[in-house]
């Protein structure tokens, strides 16, 4: 099996377990962490190895990751840091 | 004592112009994204509630729908760079025709999902939570729909065999911005449908 195509499945595992999480109403803070994490591999994976970004040196490999980082940690202040 | 030669490439494959464009659709995407979560902050248990009209299994197989595209995208691409011109056209075609297809039944999820909401009588203007779905969603539509153009044109070029192992930029251009509106809907799956 190819280096993409594992790529692919875990791709697909990750959504599956995000969906489970979902479903199933499993959604304490401990579950929403692994949610947060689980969507930031998944982005991570697309940026790094479909688009190819692994390979690219400095600043344009690291745009991606720091705005998965960026946009994650704030939505998960606006969801856990109450309102005063 | 020798250097070992760094074997990465200064810039992103494709044109240039084009990770231009995918930085600020990051930028912008991730604005609504964060504004959406502190929209909800002023009324979680509304926005709860509203979440619970939408239909999580349209949203996880859209976005199997959307990884198996982007799949298919490098594996185009992988065959351009690594066989010969007439048996490399022929399996990127076959590989583009692929990721059209799941592009299609893509937007024709979310049409569904759109009219079933307007026939339910949900719209921009029902409440917060929807303004920012229907906003969200059908901007990345747009993105989808505009990518599926893309596709179509990387299809037809493929088809004549105008990308070869050392001539893709073209190809690689256009599949960057597919993995965009990929990467794009990877987050707003669990913000949009899951998160609460």
């Amino acid at each position: 099996m190819d280096k993409f195509t594992k790529i692919w499945i875990v791709l697909l595992l990750l959504t599956l377990f995000s969906f489970g999480l979902g479903w199933l109403k499993l959604l304490s803070l401990g579950s929403f962490a692994l949610l947060l994490l689980t969507t930031f591999i998944k982005g991570q994976l697309i940026a790094d190895y479909f688009m190819g970004l692994k390979e690219v040196q400095g600043k344009y490999r690291f745009i991606p990751t720091i705005w998965l980082v960026v946009t994650l940690l704030l939505v998960a202040l606006a969801y856990y840091v109450p309102l005063k | 004592m020798k250097t070992i030669r760094n074997s990465k490439t200064l810039y992103p494959a494709g044109d240039f112009g084009i990770w231009i464009i995918i930085y600020i659709e990051l930028l912008t995407f991730g604005l609504f994204f964060v504004g959406f979560a502190y929209s909800r902050r002023a009324d979680v248990e509304l926005f709860n509630a509203s979440q619970l009209l939408l239909d999580q299994r349209a949203g996880f197989i859209n976005t199997v729908l959307l990884l198996t595209s982007s799949y298919f995208v490098v594996k185009a691409i992988e065959a351009i760079k690594k066989l010969e011109i007439k048996e490399a056209s022929q399996k990127a075609k076959n590989w583009l025709l692929g990721a059209m297809g799941m592009g299609s039944i893509f937007l024709v999820i979310k049409l569904m999902e759109f009219v079933g909401k307007y026939q339910e009588g949900i719209n921009l203007s029902t409440n917060k939570f929807f303004m920012f779905y229907f906003l969200l969603t059908m901007f990345h539509f747009l993105h989808v729909l505009l990518g599926m153009i893309i596709l179509f044109n990387l299809y037809q070029k493929t088809k004549i065999g105008g990308y070869t192992s050392t001539d893709h930029r073209g190809l690689e251009t256009g599949a960057s911005y597919w993995h965009m509106v990929d990467l794009l809907w990877i987050v707003l799956f669990p913000l949009i449908y899951i998160m609460r």
